[in-house]
């Protein structure tokens, strides 16, 4: 999906952002029913997802396609013993966390800031491109043994998930910079800004909704990657590893305890960047 | 002199057409096709070349010769018995060789409707570890890959920790198609690997491992693979069943008498198959040969170890044993029972 057509669903976009604080200021009560709303359509939307899902399940009638019912089962035995390799589903989630943290953090450190300069200075983009380019289109998971052997373990695998996230960070913020409207720089020079003021005062809070965007795209690649790099082999358990040796023994009702755990971190997760760039906006 | 010479060899001949003729041959029947699932060069399924091969059957191969023309299922060989059972569950293999663990794990697991209905060899796995691994607790924190989770490799894998008393979480297991497992080795990728033949005895002849226990060791006398039949294939074709498993019976007798006599013509050409088969050199297949014990029999010491596999595979927990009772068994014995059938095995003839 391109960065413009995210642009356009993000409520917190730079130009709404502005206008919407002063005109909708909805008191207690209201905003209390749209929150109830809120958390009303969810719920339905959520328990009709399970309905329709162990619908499916029933009509298919195959223990390669478990039901929520035995999912759920599943998932509660995951989480309270361990498994065959000696993992229980926590530590599993703690290890996929981990790395997906320390990867992603990494990815976006480096990102942001690169993109900013990148975005800004249009000779920094050029001489970046080549790099950007060439290496934007090799699949995180074709690094793996070149990561084994140089990074070692756990860093192999979040030098994968670096990898998976750095590039939407860096693109969409430098499409944030880019989008920042010229009418807005014009009007900080007029008024005297001077570059470093424009920069950190309009370029950079110009470019958030589009660096949301970046991170939550480089959240989802992050989770893609993490599950191949564990299933090619790291140490100390995750849920790729999980995912996988449940799959070849025929625990597909494991298997989707797995999905949805993943699901559901990976919706946290997600969630939480939208917070923040909702509490920025505001 | 040579006038009695010619009649000697006359007679003979007349005297060896006389006992061919007595002697009993299948009956012609017209062939039907079977689609057969077997796993990458692996030596321990050599039966399955050796019954395709028309000189090893006299001029006709031993499937021809009872009526079955086989072709490999969709995507077979396969990396590791776990995938062909998924082949199973979509249709695709009608008879396969396999491992009896991920037999058993992805029937009572998944509910893969197959059976088993005879024996394909006994032992023929082992440990190696690259050479600087000195005692098993060396392997803790090191990566030791095996074919798959559901293979048989994968639980000898767990019952050395256990043996051994290591924690099996302190070592990562990976999976690896065993042909890449000796180049990995050599590279310090993993520290050691379980593997059928030829694959153990190829890392140890060009000196990249050693063994650290042979599966016989880990387990006496182990059954390994197996023949697995879908159930609603042989149900409907019995009769092909019998005649897969008459061709398997023949091509067995015929590769432990050829390893039996090494000087001969069919140790020679068992070799060649065997090379062909696992892309590996002739000093590889005949050290990995004398590791594997070719067997067809279903009998009573089968399914005392086909029960301790079940048993064992619930107590790793690779399957929770209420999956017993889901698939319809009241008991590791009564699954044992219906799973293993031994009377197509019977009605092939076999002894």
């Amino acid at each position: 999906m391109s960065a413009a057509a995210e642009h356009e669903r993000d409520p917190g976009g730079p130009s709404r952002a502005s206008s919407r604080a002063g005109r909708d200021s909805p008191g207690p009560a209201a905003a209390q029913r749209k929150w109830s709303s809120t958390v009303g359509v969810i719920l339905v939307s959520t328990l009709l997802f399970f309905v329709l899902w162990q619908a499916v399940a029933w009509i298919v009638g195959s223990p390669y396609l478990p039901g929520p019912v035995e999912t759920g089962r599943a998932l509660i035995d995951a989480l309270s013993r361990p498994d065959f390799l000696g993992f229980t589903m926590w530590e599993h989630v703690r290890s996929s966390l981990g790395r997906i943290i320390i990867g992603f953090a990494a990815a976006a450190v480096v990102a942001i800031p690169l993109g900013l300069v990148a975005g800004w200075f249009r000779f920094v983009e050029t001489f970046a491109s080549p790099w950007v380019e060439m290496t934007r289109p090799i699949p995180p998971l074709a690094w793996i043994p070149f990561a084994i052997v140089f990074f070692g373990t756990p860093l192999d695998a979040v030098f994968i998930v670096f990898l998976a996230s750095f590039f939407p960070i860096y693109l969409n913020t430098v499409a944030g910079v880019k989008s920042v409207e010229p009418l807005l720089i014009d009007a900080a020079r007029t008024l005297g800004a001077r570059k470093a003021f424009l920069f950190t005062r309009v370029i950079v809070p110009g470019s958030l909704a589009h660096i949301s965007i970046g991170l939550r795209l480089g959240l989802g690649y992050a989770w893609m990657s993490i599950v191949a790099a564990e299933i090619l082999g790291v140490k100390g358990g995750g849920l790729g590893i999980f995912l996988w040796t449940m799959h070849e023994v025929g625990r597909f009702d494991a298997v989707f305890a797995g999905m949805v755990i993943i699901g559901v971190l990976g919706m946290l997760l997600t969630r939480g960047i939208s917070f923040w760039r909702a509490a920025e906006s505001v | 002199m040579k006038r009695a010479m010619r009649w000697s060899v006359l007679v003979a001949l007349i005297a060896g057409m006389g006992l061919a003729a007595c002697a009993p041959a299948p009956e012609p029947v017209s062939p039907q096709v079977v689609r057969v699932g077997y796993l990458l060069a692996d030596l321990h399924h050599i039966a399955y070349a050796v019954a395709n091969d028309p000189e090893a059957g006299g001029g006709t191969s031993f499937y021809e010769q009872y009526g079955v023309i086989t072709e490999d299922a969709t995507g077979a060989p396969y990396a590791n018995g776990g995938v062909e059972m998924d082949h199973f569950a979509s249709g695709d293999v009608q008879i396969g060789l396999l491992g009896a663990p991920p037999a058993i794990t992805k029937h009572l697991n998944a509910g893969v409707g197959t059976n088993v209905v005879a024996q394909v060899n006994a032992i023929g796995s082992a440990l190696i570890v690259a050479p600087e691994i000195e005692a098993p607790e060396d392997l803790l924190g090191q990566t030791v890959a095996v074919p798959g989770h559901a293979a048989i490799q994968f639980f000898l894998l767990l019952n050395f920790a256990q043996q051994q008393g290591l924690d099996i979480s302190e070592i990562t297991v990976i999976d690896m198609p065993p042909p890449d497992m000796r180049v990995k080795l050599e590279a310090g990728e993993i520290a050691g690997f379980v593997a059928w033949e030829p694959w153990t005895a190829d890392a140890v002849s060009t000196g990249a491992g050693k063994v650290m226990a042979t599966s016989d060791e880990i387990w006496p006398d182990h059954l390994d693979c197996v023949v697995a039949v879908d159930q609603a294939f042989a149900e409907a074709n019995p009769e092909l069943v019998n005649r897969f498993l008459q061709a398997h019976i023949a091509a067995t007798r015929w590769i432990v008498q050829a390893l039996a006599d090494p000087g001969s013509e069919d140790y020679e050409h068992l070799m060649d198959l065997a090379v062909a088969f696992t892309q590996r050199p002739r000093d590889v297949v005949e050290l990995a040969f004398t590791n594997i014990n070719f067997r067809t029999d279903l009998d009573e010491g089968f399914d005392e170890s086909f029960k301790e596999y079940t048993e064992k595979l619930i107590e790793f927990g690779l399957i929770p044993a209420e999956k017993l009772t889901e698939r319809g068994y009241s008991s590791v014995d009564d699954f044992v029972g219906k799973y293993v059938h031994p009377e197509y095995l019977e009605a092939a003839g076999s002894p």
